[in-house]
């Protein structure tokens, strides 16, 4: 199971819920499964500049098929540009 | 194409880094252990929103282990050219507002700034303010490295202020390709994609050199473009050396398969009895001489034609980066002009693949935050047009302003890279404007909040007498 962490603007749209604990072999079943959690929360995640995925701390853009290890601690972040 | 801007163009078309008001309040303990920060962070976007105010959020606070904050970024779109992104961006003027509250807090305490940062330093396993833990990071070794430094463990001279700040930034990884082809004669050729902005070609030929154990003058690096060279994201983030040396690193690995391969088929044998170390092919069972890499090579039309690969991918695993400097400066206070008597800068590299390189990188990024600090400033009319596009009215600090800039490499080797580069690019940049602000305030006592500190405005912080000036 990933652990699901939400930062304050997130939890706007999960009812205040800060971390939840999802089944998930892959960054988009997990997306699917946070949907029907929280309905919403996708479009949020995929379309804001939260949509970059840290995976147990690995910053990672365009996540969508990567894959989520047992375990693994899950942050939507914004995505980071350099200079 | 090729399209050349003049240099007005350059100024008023290709954006600067972010204007910004920013407010940090922190609370700290009689022992100097921060416990709480408030932080609200307004950049300008120019024309169109970006990403900057996240940013910032992302970095005010990230050189502090603080249990509880409330951090807010605005992105303010307004009538002035577009903004982009400039070393670290974002993090420099977030450092500012934070490191010269800390500097108070310190002084408030009597307590050195160093071990208030010491005190209050993340590490492994501690919550990042942006979320994930922090994996291995190099922050606590700056700032031991410059507590015992000689410049840190010396007075300042006479009439000098001296001030300490620490930065931090995150470092990217994304998408990099590149191709290694041997020669007949023994040679690679090693091509990526990564511009070299700051000595990355010496380092992609160190790390094939390294893999291959060839001599590194039998290695050319070439930077080529997207027609000769699989795609490579741009040269950012600091990620050169770390994602491109990635993929040259995994293009050497592959090639060792196939010399060994060639060495197999030259000794008619099975490939599983050959194996690869410094430089050539040996047999396992003792049967045969070593075979060097260019007798190989030189084989290489007989044995299955031309030996070279190519490698892509996205690098994952970026190390955070810290910096730790110290400064010390003279102030006139006839006209407010500020002199940079002595500086060192302290920074994790990972591994430094090539040290000078690195610390032509680590001092780059010190001027260019000096420059920011002191005098360089994008000044618009009511309208929002730039009324200083050149040189002569945008001052940019020169060899005669500065001191030899003084530096530490620390190597606290990422886990998440074959050799453990970090990349060194950016964070330079973040500490110089508080280090500056803190050491001005030390020789001074006056605390200057806004940039940059030009002689006018340090003048009238001296002169106003309240300590606060700007």
């Amino acid at each position: 199971m990933a652990h699901v962490h939400f930062s304050s603007a997130q939890r706007r749209l999960t009812g205040g819920v800060a971390d939840v604990k999802v089944e998930a072999e892959t960054v988009r079943e997990l997306l699917c499964r946070l949907e029907t959690m929280f309905p919403g929360i996708r479009a949020h995640l995929d379309q804001t500049s939260a949509s970059a995925v840290a995976i147990d701390g690995d910053i990672i853009p365009d996540a969508t098929y990567e894959p989520v290890p047992p375990g693994a601690e899950i942050h939507f972040i914004t995505p980071l540009a350099g200079g | 194409m090729k399209m050349v801007m003049t240099r007005e163009e350059v100024f008023r078309a290709t954006g600067p880094t972010p204007g910004s008001v920013i407010r940090v309040k922190l609370g700290a303990t009689n022992d100097g252990r921060i416990t709480a920060a408030e932080a609200r962070l307004v950049y300008e976007s120019g024309a169109f929103p970006g990403v900057w105010a996240m940013l910032g959020c992302m970095c005010v606070v990230s050189p502090y282990n603080v249990e509880n904050f409330v951090i807010e970024g605005f992105e303010v779109v307004v009538n002035k050219p577009v903004n982009a992104a400039y070393r670290a961006p974002s993090a420099p003027m977030a450092a500012f507002a934070t490191d010269t509250l800390t500097d108070e807090i310190a002084r408030r305490l009597g307590m050195d700034p160093i071990d208030l940062r010491l005190l209050n330093c993340p590490g492994k396993g501690d919550v990042a303010p942006y979320g994930p833990k922090w994996p291995l990071i190099g922050l606590r070794d700056c700032l031991e490295a410059i507590r015992d430094s000689e410049h840190y463990r010396s007075e300042p001279a006479p009439g000098c202020g001296r001030g300490v700040a620490s930065g931090f930034w995150f470092n990217i990884g994304e998408a990099s390709s590149a191709t290694v082809n041997l020669n007949e004669n023994g040679t690679a050729t090693v091509v990526t994609g990564s511009p070299d902005i700051g000595g990355s070609r010496a380092s992609m030929a160190l790390m094939a050199a390294e893999e291959l154990g060839i001599d590194v003058h039998s290695i050319q690096p070439v930077v080529g473009d997207t027609e000769v060279v699989g795609f490579t994201d741009v040269t950012e983030g600091s990620r050169a050396t770390f994602a491109t040396g990635m993929a040259v690193v995994e293009a050497c690995r592959d090639l060792k398969v196939q010399l060994r391969g060639r060495a197999a088929r030259m000794w008619e044998c099975d490939v599983d009895d050959v194996e690869w170390a410094d430089g050539q092919a040996t047999h396992s069972g003792g049967k045969h001489e070593p075979l060097a890499l260019a007798a190989i090579t030189a084989e290489a039309g007989r044995t299955g034609g031309p030996l070279g690969t190519t490698a892509s991918l996205n690098a994952r695993g970026a190390g955070p980066a810290f910096s730790v400097q110290v400064v010390d400066v003279s102030v006139d206070d006839e006209t407010g002009r500020v002199t940079v008597e002595r500086y060192t800068t302290a920074q994790d590299a990972g591994t430094a693949i090539h040290p000078d390189y690195v610390e032509g990188q680590m001092q780059g990024g010190v001027v260019q935050g000096i420059g920011w600090a002191l005098n360089e400033e994008y000044i618009h009319d009511a309208d929002g047009v730039m009324e200083n596009p050149g040189f002569l009215d945008y001052r940019i600090p020169v060899a005669s302003d500065l001191p030899m800039i003084e530096t530490i490499i620390v190597e606290v080797p990422n886990p998440n890279h074959p050799y453990g580069v970090r990349g060194v690019g950016e964070v330079g940049i973040v500490p110089p404007l508080p280090a500056l602000a803190n050491a001005i305030h030390d020789a001074t006592g006056a605390r200057i909040r806004d940039l940059p500190m030009s002689p006018p405005r340090v003048l009238a912080a001296i002169t106003s007498g309240n300590g606060d000036g700007g």
